[in-house]
């Protein structure tokens, strides 16, 4: 009896602490990492209501912030355009529906991203910002010639010497004939 | 008087290929206003950059165009009445037009695979002057911001040039702003559609097309229009000359 009901309390166990996802929200946006921050998707609308916490951790110096009660998770509903109603504060920029950015990072950083509803924790992603280089390091000299440009050129400049050529050729048969 | 028959035979396809020339002279002046009128509004992408020849090859073609008109019909003058010092004149006159219209084809070709061979030109000169206060500065701000409106585009190649890069931009109002407010959909009314789907770049309120693809197809179809176009007349030209020599050489 006491071996069924501490298999029983052990499933449950396991159950109240499962990870869920957590990836970078890479639907329908140019990019989900910047220099200074970073889109994360949001927990599965299984949570609904409950509030959310994110732990993150600076994978190079191990520091770690934790951001607690930020949103709380939003309801299962069919997929609908970003609502207009953003909270702003020195932190954040909550984007509902679509997922959350975390901002204030250092770039070209990694971190490790966690999120905590009640007592269950997301899987830790690893994220790492741009470090973005600068544009002075494009190259933008002449990249290749392209096939109009050398046919014009190479037939233009034959074209031009045989015509020079001829012009004093004829000149000079031209005017021994007088 | 065969060969009297052979020099009417060649005046007459002088004075044919003349009339002809002189035509070909008009349309290549009235295309190269065309192209310096730039009714595209993209000559300081080319203009800063130093590349600007496309448009120096259009002010040369105006030029040449309407010389090749004019010495066209004092060709067909001189070819009727066989004068062997006006044949000469004329020889000269249109070798010297000739050459300054290969100038022009080459250097407006050349100055072209400068500018849009690829994209890399455009794009450091966007991530570096667009929002700079320079002269330059606001001359290509003004640019890009007519192009992201007319043609509904975003960077050079995507908007991810300005994240992929720091520029001048960025430097200014980065990071609250990844890319300027003219990526963004507008309503009709010129109002930003969703200003905050435009800032994290949600497909919706931003425009993902680059630029690139509209600037390279006018400056390309500005080129084609003085380079291959006149490349053609000269190569008419060229033929039509050899035959004046032939006729001046039996006068």
């Amino acid at each position: 009896m006491k071996t069924i009901i501490l298999g029983v309390f052990g499933v449950f166990f396991t159950v109240a602490n499962a990870e869920f996802e957590l990836k970078l929200l890479s639907d329908e946006v140019i990019s989900s990492t910047f220099e200074r921050s970073v889109i994360l998707g949001l927990p599965p609308c299984t949570l609904a209501g409950r509030s959310v916490d994110l732990e993150y951790n600076n994978t190079g110096t191990n520091e770690k912030t934790i951001l607690r009660n930020i949103f709380p998770v939003p309801l299962c509903r069919s997929k609908r355009g970003l609502i207009s109603f953003p909270e702003q504060n020195a932190h954040f920029t909550l984007k509902r529906d679509l997922g959350y950015q975390v901002m204030n990072l250092a770039n070209g950083t990694e971190y490790s991203f966690q999120y905590i509803v009640d007592t269950e924790r997301s899987k830790a992603l690893l994220a790492t910002t741009r470090a973005a280089p600068s544009y002075t390091q494009i190259d933008d000299g002449l990249p290749a010639r392209s096939g109009a440009m050398v046919v014009i050129t190479v037939i233009l400049s034959v074209a031009m010497f045989i015509l020079l050529v001829a012009l004093i050729i004829t000149l000079f048969f031209g005017n021994s004939e007088d | 008087m065969a060969d009297g028959e052979g020099t009417m035979a060649l005046m007459i396809v002088l004075v044919i290929g003349n009339v002809f020339t002189a035509m070909l002279g008009v349309a290549l002046f009235a295309v190269a206003i065309w192209v310096a009128v730039d009714a595209y509004d993209l000559y300081p992408i080319a203009g800063v950059s130093g590349k600007d020849d496309i448009f120096a090859g259009s002010w040369i073609a105006i030029f040449t165009g309407f010389a090749f008109f004019c010495t066209a019909i004092y060709g067909i003058f001189a070819a009727l009445r066989k004068s062997r010092g006006q044949m000469l004149l004329y020889l000269v006159l249109m070798l010297i037009i000739y050459i300054f219209e290969c100038a022009s084809c080459i250097t407006a070709v050349t100055h072209r695979d400068y500018l849009v061979g690829n994209s890399n030109l455009v794009k450091k000169q966007m991530l570096k002057y667009y929002a700079d206060d320079s002269y330059a500065g606001g001359q290509i701000t003004k640019t890009w911001n007519r192009v992201m409106e007319d043609v509904q585009c975003c960077g050079t190649d995507s908007p991810m040039d300005w994240i992929a890069y720091t520029s001048t931009f960025s430097e200014k109002f980065g990071p609250t702003y990844q890319w300027p407010l003219r990526c963004c959909k507008r309503n009709s009314n010129f109002e930003v559609a969703n200003p905050e789907a435009c800032k994290i770049g949600h497909t919706s309120g931003i425009f993902t097309k680059g630029c690139f693809e509209h600037i390279e197809s006018v400056l390309s179809r500005y080129t084609w229009a003085i380079s291959w176009y006149g490349f053609s007349i000269l190569m008419f030209v060229f033929f039509l000359l050899l035959i004046a020599m032939v006729y001046y050489m039996k006068l």
